[in-house]
């Protein structure tokens, strides 16, 4: 072929390119000068991030023949089966000890296609696709003597004002020898100057762990958490940093569950907070006790954010059996569950008299599966990059 | 002179070809010309850098789809579809990226995706190498600038 043939204008090869997998880009980056500078460019990342990208799945489970958390990485192209991929070296080897399932290591997100790892204690920022990861500076900021300091809550998210990704811990401080539990506090981390910043706020809200219940939705986090009169979804807007009260649809809790203190792990897992249709939508789990034979899965759609009495009950999947809890919406046409043998399996949203259930040969031990699934990107978590 | 209805476009190489105005002016830039100008809706519409031979292959594929567009039924989705698989699986390189330009300028954005998609799926999976080959990209890195990026990442090779 002739030389002026083979020449693309540059906004041409831009549309092409921006239209492959990160993987074949991060490799042509060495075709040559030109195309090195065009994909590193932060126009060009931002290109790619706006258009649909492949899609992964991310999993941490606990093992217990091994003795260990593990986190693993599947693509899912053929829709079928959920086909592992070599995972960045910060998930192959967990930095911190996940030996103990109740150690709560915890994937959030994603976010532009970086997914945040925490143990409550360190926190990594990754973009798994590229490999590349973050560990955040610890906190400068010293607890009183005779007081520990506990995580309750890790969220984060990306600032489309000021260019920065954030994120946010709630802590409390607690004295050592008293079981009074003193007011939580907010934290932030700025990825742009590498630092923490202590808000200024003093939380009112109680915080019991949800593991399956951390969403980043519409540019606020979520999480559960509980004032003196009742149960709230608790956001926190990543861009005005402040947070706000959501309120729980009224019928969700019919049978009381779920309020206060979740004694058996099944139980925290009894509600997950998920993104159906670009809605925010609660799974909500009969019974996460696993007393009944049958069960229910009721997913309530907030149709309009943030307005209470727009929450309706879309879908009452039914009847399942050995269910053991819900972990993610998947697509938003389906659910990934967790079964009562540990395995990860899918269920169709849909209201069905028999709900076909897919089963993956992937399993973890009770209530231990969470997912987090992400859409790769070209995004660096070096400053300035973006 | 083209009929009322119709508009004649001229290739760089003197070809002439004479069709109907919905088809034309699925090229923004054709549309904008004749809504500019009304003396190019009379006359002939002069095609910069575009042969007669890579001029057919546009006006076929705006004639399908602007049929489409216009009658969903004769023309479905899926007849759409199955045309455009056809109509880029038939092309050899050479035709690929001088349509690819040609829309570019011409900016038909229909055809302008499904082409720079069929390049994306060409050259998705292969080798720097072989995309310097593709492109006649000659290679500006040294031997140790080559290195380093491909150690920032080396599971990606």
């Amino acid at each position: 072929m002739g030389r002026d043939s083979a020449r693309l204008p540059e906004d041409v090869l831009e549309e092409v390119l921006v239209r492959l997998p990160v993987k074949s880009l991060l490799q042509f980056r060495c075709v040559c000068k030109a195309w090195c500078a065009l994909i590193k460019s932060p126009l060009f990342i931002h290109m790619h991030l706006s258009r649909p990208r492949n899609k992964h799945v991310m999993l941490n489970r606990f093992i217990k023949d091994e003795s260990k958390s593990v986190i693993s990485y599947h693509s899912h192209d053929d829709k079928e089966s959920l086909r592992a991929v070599k995972v960045p070296y910060l998930l192959e080897t967990p930095p911190f000890d996940l030996r103990q399932q109740f150690q709560h290591a915890q994937l959030l997100g994603p976010c532009n296609g970086i997914i945040c790892l925490t143990d409550f204690c360190d926190i990594y920022l990754c973009n798994p696709a590229t490999h590349e990861s973050k560990k955040l500076p610890p906190i400068p900021f010293g607890c009183p003597e005779e007081h520990y300091y506990s995580t309750h809550y890790v969220g984060f998210g990306f600032d489309q004002t000021t260019d920065n990704f954030k994120v946010i811990r709630i802590v409390r401080w607690r004295p050592i020898d008293h079981h009074i539990s003193p007011p939580a506090r907010a934290e932030l981390y700025y990825l742009n100057s590498n630092s923490w910043r202590e808000m200024d706020v003093i939380l009112p809200w109680t915080f019991y762990y949800r593991p399956c219940f951390a969403l980043l939705f519409k540019g606020s986090f979520h999480w559960h958490a509980e004032s003196e009169s009742s149960d709230c979804i608790l956001s926190f807007d990543i861009s005005t940093e402040a947070f706000r009260e959501i309120k729980y649809p009224d019928g969700a809790n019919p049978d009381g569950l779920g309020v206060g203190y979740a004694f058996e792990a099944a139980d925290a897992r009894r509600m997950s907070l998920v993104s159906l249709d670009n809605s925010l939508a609660l799974v909500l789990y009969s019974d996460p006790l696993g007393q009944t034979l049958e069960q229910v899965i009721d997913i309530w759609v907030m149709m309009e954010y943030g307005v209470k009495e727009s929450w309706i009950k879309k879908f009452s999947i039914r009847p399942l059996f050995g269910i053991r809890c819900p972990i993610s919406s998947w697509n938003d046409d389906k659910l990934l569950l967790e079964s009562s043998s540990g395995q990860l399996i899918s269920c169709p949203l849909q209201d069905d008299s028999a709900p076909q259930l897919k089963e993956y040969d992937i399993y973890g031990d009770k209530t231990s599966i969470g997912a987090v699934i992400f859409e790769e990107s070209l995004v660096s978590l070096s400053v300035g990059a973006n | 002179m083209a009929s009322k209805g119709n508009l004649t476009l001229k290739s760089c190489n003197g070809k002439e070809f004479i069709v109907e105005e919905k088809v034309a002016v699925m090229s923004t830039t054709i549309k904008n010309m004749v809504d500019v100008d009304d003396s190019f809706a009379q006359g002939v519409i002069p095609i910069i850098g575009v042969d007669g031979k890579i001029l057919a292959k546009l006006i076929e594929y705006c004639k399908e789809h602007a049929e489409a567009d216009e009658d969903e039924e004769v023309k479905s989705e899926e007849y759409l579809k199955k045309f455009d698989e056809k109509f880029v699986d038939e092309l050899n390189l050479n035709d690929l990226y001088d349509l690819l330009k040609a829309s570019n300028y011409l900016e038909i954005t229909k055809l302008l995706n499904l082409l720079c998609q069929k390049v994306a799926s060409m050259i998705k999976g292969k080798k720097p190498e072989e995309i310097r080959r593709i492109f006649n990209i000659k290679n500006d890195f040294t031997p140790e600038e080559e290195e380093e990026i491909n150690r920032q990442n080396p599971w990606a090779f």
